[in-house]
């Protein structure tokens, strides 16, 4: 009895000393340990403080009322039958992960209306706005000196040759396009126009500048558009622009209709 | 009186059982402010813990048929909410780039969120006394945050929601010796961390300087 007293108690003793958690006999023979052991009392005082501190906090504000709504019971994804509360939770867990699977899966069904139509649209009508400032860019004269004509002729000579390739007769762009400078009506182009089948028109439009006058009005929607000159590139490029805002517009509606 | 309660609790768990979601939501309005407390003791961020304590209770409501009539519905729900808990855990762990976050968000909010929750709970004293009950509690809740899972839930049952030893043993599936040792272990590890802070506790709760 005075060995066991010397000894002193646990912390899983004094603990439980003090939520009377020990049985009968152990329980009188630590109390009495304690009245005789200053430093197991201290101890003991010490737990009890620790346990009243936790004891003394205040119950927390609910931040709502967490009563079940058919709302969250749903969110939650419905079970058929009820299970055990281990197996539920998990199980609980499981249907969080398949509402996520089933959200993607819905998403990409209307994923197609939703975001790639309108993606393609805004990345082409974007190309197309790059290319239009490009064209009215290049449509802005530079001016180093007075040689920009002869420049001009040279420069968007093997440009046309190349865009010109494609349908025929690269041959008399050169001595035109060297020849004509943006500003001069090209009287002697039209009549060829005329008088050719309908892919030539594009090729002799493309010598053609944005002035001329007498050729029909096919024609000259052609050399007005035509891209060799200045103001047919500037004007290409602002219709490309145009073009390139509605397809942004209407992607962008598209967007917002659908979320 | 109380048998009465007692009653009126059985006749709604056995609604329940039926699928009647208005007599749980009785039990919801009983047992809400206790759970939300465990949880938030126990997650330390009160966004969180309310979205587990609606978890909770969503899943006890599923699983409201394993639960045996007789026993403590405190303790079985408190079960579903440490459950949770833990499961909310797992989660995080799983998706590390989330978990990071959230544990920064957490820690972050740890020092506004909860003090501004906490100190919205009252004790309506003079405002230095309030100032330093706040900072008390942040300092529990911290102390509280250090513990081992298995002790800070054994603690919180014991010392803040007041459940018994069988209770506990219940609510964590663990035998009562099991019990004894981690509420022991817990207090002494809080007791430890709260005497590296001891200049912030108020004069009667000033631990032994060992």
């Amino acid at each position: 009895m005075a060995q066991e007293q010397n000894q002193h108690l646990t912390t899983e003793q004094l603990s439980a000393l003090l939520d009377k958690q020990l049985p009968a006999q152990e329980q009188t023979r630590c109390e009495a340990h304690v009245r005789a052991c200053q430093q197991c009392q201290a101890l003991l005082n010490d737990l009890r403080h620790t346990a009243a501190l936790l004891h003394a906090l205040p119950q927390p504000t609910l931040p709502r009322s967490f009563v079940l709504t058919s709302e969250t019971l749903r969110a939650a994804a419905p079970t058929e039958d009820s299970v055990a509360p281990i197996p539920l939770t998990i199980q609980l867990e499981e249907r969080r992960r398949q509402r996520q699977r089933e959200q993607r899966g819905a998403k990409s069904r209307s994923q197609l209306r939703r975001y790639i139509l309108p993606r393609t649209l805004q990345a082409m009508s974007t190309l197309v706005a790059v290319l239009g400032l490009l064209f009215v860019l290049s449509a802005i004269p530079f001016h180093p000196g007075g040689a920009s004509s002869a420049s001009n002729g040279s420069s968007y000579a093997p440009a046309s040759s190349t865009s010109g390739g494609v349908s025929s007769s690269p041959t008399p762009s050169p001595q035109k396009a060297g020849s004509v400078p943006d500003t001069t009506p090209g009287t002697r182009k039209t009549p060829q126009v005329a008088q050719q089948p309908t892919p030539t028109p594009v090729l002799t439009g493309v010598h053609q500048p944005a002035t001329s006058s007498g050729p029909p009005a096919l024609v000259q929607v052609f050399s007005v558009l035509n891209p060799t000159g200045a103001g047919g590139r500037a004007i290409d490029g602002l219709l490309l622009l145009f073009l390139a805002f509605a397809g942004l517009l209407i992607a962008r509606r598209w967007r917002v209709r659908q979320t | 009186m109380a048998k009465s309660m007692r009653d009126d609790e059985e006749e709604l768990i056995a609604r329940s059982q039926h699928g009647d979601v208005h007599a749980f939501n009785q039990l919801v309005l009983c047992y809400q402010q206790t759970t939300y407390s465990f949880i938030l003791r126990m997650l330390g961020n009160p966004d969180v813990a309310a979205d587990v304590t609606q978890d909770t209770f969503i899943a006890a409501f599923r699983g409201i048929a394993s639960f045996h009539r007789g026993s403590s519905f405190r303790a079985w729900l408190l079960r579903i909410a440490s459950n949770t808990v833990y499961d909310h855990w797992r989660r995080v762990q799983r998706r590390p780039a989330e978990s990071l976050d959230q544990l920064a968000d957490e820690e972050e909010s740890r020092g506004i969120n909860l003090l501004n929750t906490l100190a919205a709970t009252g004790l309506d004293q003079n405002p230095e006394e309030r100032l330093l009950s706040q900072e008390l509690q942040a300092l529990l809740q911290r102390g509280l945050q250090e513990l081992p899972p298995d002790q800070r839930t054994a603690i919180i049952l014991c010392d803040i929601e007041g459940l018994s030893y069988e209770e506990i043993a219940e609510s964590t599936q663990a035998a009562l010796g099991t019990v004894r040792s981690r509420i022991a272990r817990g207090r002494a590890r809080l007791r430890a961390y709260l005497i590296q802070h001891r200049e912030l506790l108020p004069r009667p709760y000033r631990l032994s300087n060992e």
